[in-house]
């Protein structure tokens, strides 16, 4: 444990380093968040509620969406791609440390980094242009923790999974591209998909997106009463795990098939 | 005379170069002819479903909304076949491949821009094209002498300004010494800023991406000029050359910062 804790220290002493390049981001984000929320406040225009949320509560899921994605840093995706393609993965792979569990610790101090330096001025932007973006009660907002916790497991499990192609394939860029574009759109991180038609919320119900984004941010803004988040809490739990599943099964193909190349 | 056409045929060779490793791998084009419509489709999407609930957007109907998406989409796909470059220029900057540029008697933005053209981009460029016929049709946009100038001003003014950003962000590099990836947010920004309707922000907002971070004028104030919209800077004509002008200049001056940038380029190492 203290192995991981020494990888996620050194992480975060690479990461401030990045000074230009967090500051940057966060101002992306920032101007992404107001462009998203004076967008809900045009289209809501005369309407006070839509499928049950008000403009309010619609600013604070853009709010709470936003710091959600400040914090879901997945490096794992081009650290793996990366160290494949550059060799270097024979060197992570005999480190006396699970590579996952290394991967996992890397991105945990991703995200404490990027907790100070991008969440909180996020959230104080927010906070000043849409007002406090407040949970519906504190049960609900408990309820959201765990939720969020579940949710970051599903995308870093997701991620690792998808970057794990990269052991076959060579040139991921397009399956990358259709990946960010599908999580963008089909979690709910920008639009939630309750406005999309039935058929489709049918389809995206039954994928991992919506309860990396979306579950959460309904359990936050109480859309979900506490037995329906509940049960979104179990859906999440059931995902993680057969996700962490299928990591661990992919993993152990992979490794065998990087013995074979490197020889 | 003679340099110019020396760059001519350099500029021609590359293409060349680079339509021949495209179809060295044939299997990541398609890749990437698969992946890249499917965002525009997505972003379509999105659009049509919004619309569907509340009707109008700040007084924009969906087919209005299509127009300006395609107007959009068409300079992003242009914008990709010639900058592409300039998305990863953190990392070729960091990596020391610059120095592979210098060592050559040629101007060196001229080599790094055109020397490397991404034939990839057409797959970006073909969903652009559907879009924009798409919209010029739901809006029955009339294609007089007037509307097909300022047309042609509106795109290649965009397709510079969008990649006079992307070449001065980038150059930042020069002086950072790490390598930002933020192309990716930065298309992502430009197209969520140029989907809707601008006027749909308070005042203070829409000065903001009109004066200080000039987005907007990608194709939202020359698209509103060719639909008759209200929009915060109100002039009978010529949006359209104000975007070429804005596009020219912008694009002079990401020239100059790279410029300033390679001057003082120290590279990596080794």
């Amino acid at each position: 444990m203290k192995t991981y804790f020494y990888i996620a220290k050194l992480r975060m002493q690479t990461m401030l380093a990045y000074r230009v390049e967090i500051f940057t981001y966060m101002i992306m984000q920032c101007l992404m968040m107001v462009a998203i929320g004076f967008f809900w406040i045009a289209a809501y225009g005369d309407n006070e509620v839509s499928h049950n949320v008000t403009v309010d509560s619609m600013m604070t899921y853009n709010v709470i969406a936003t710091l959600m994605n400040s914090m879901y840093y997945m490096g794992v995706e081009d650290r793996i791609a990366d160290s494949v393609k550059s060799g270097s993965i024979a060197t992570d792979m005999i480190k006396p440390v699970s590579l996952f569990g290394m991967y996992l610790a890397e991105d945990i101090g991703n995200l404490i980094i990027c907790f100070f330096r991008s969440t909180i001025p996020l959230l104080a932007v927010g906070a000043l242009i849409f007002g406090i973006p407040a949970p519906a009660s504190p049960k609900h907002f408990v309820l959201f923790l765990s939720s969020f916790v579940l949710g970051y497991g599903i995308n870093w499990t997701f991620s690792a999974i998808f970057a794990m192609i990269s052991f076959t394939a060579i040139n991921l860029g397009p399956a990358f591209s259709v990946k960010y574009h599908f999580v963008n759109m089909l979690s709910g991180s920008i639009i939630p998909i309750w406005f999309f038609p039935q058929w489709l919320q049918t389809t995206v119900n039954c994928l991992p997106f919506v309860y990396m984004f979306q579950a959460p941010l309904s359990i936050y803004i109480g859309k979900y009463s506490i037995n329906e988040s509940l049960n979104a809490l179990a859906i999440q739990a059931i995902w993680f795990v057969a996700l962490t599943l299928l990591l661990i099964f992919a993993q152990r193909r992979a490794t065998k098939r990087v013995l074979v190349q490197g020889g | 005379m003679k340099k110019l056409k020396h760059y001519c045929s350099v500029a021609m060779l590359s293409a060349r170069l680079s339509i021949q490793s495209c179809i060295e791998y044939p299997i990541a084009f398609i890749g990437w002819l698969i992946s890249n419509p499917i965002q525009f489709l997505v972003g379509f999407a999105t659009i049509k479903f919004v619309v569907m609930e509340f009707d109008t957007i700040a007084g924009w109907d969906f087919k209005e909304l299509a127009f300006l998406y395609g107007v959009s989409i068409l300079s992003h796909g242009l914008s990709v076949i010639f900058f592409t470059k300039t998305w990863y220029m953190g990392w070729t900057i960091i990596h020391g491949e610059m120095d592979r540029l210098r060592l050559r008697p040629m101007n060196t933005l001229f080599q790094f821009l055109v020397g490397e053209l991404n034939f990839v981009g057409f797959t970006d460029l073909i969903p652009g094209i559907i879009l924009f016929v798409y919209g010029c049709i739901s809006v029955d946009f009339k294609w007089t002498l007037y509307n097909t100038v300022a047309m042609i001003c509106t795109i290649i003014g965009a397709t510079l300004l969008r990649g006079a950003m992307y070449l001065g962000l980038g150059s930042i590099t020069f002086w950072s010494k790490s390598p930002m990836n933020i192309s990716g947010f930065l298309q992502e920004l430009f197209n969520r800023t140029n989907m809707y309707p601008l006027s749909m922000y308070p005042r203070a907002v829409q000065f903001v991406f009109s004066f200080i971070l000039p987005f907007s004028w990608i194709c939202f104030y020359p698209a509103s000029e060719f639909l008759g919209k209200d929009s915060l800077i109100k002039l009978p004509f010529g949006m359209a050359f104000i975007t070429l002008a804005l596009g020219i200049v912008m694009f002079m001056i990401a020239c100059r910062i790279f410029s300033a940038g390679f001057k003082q380029y120290e590279s990596a190492g080794s």
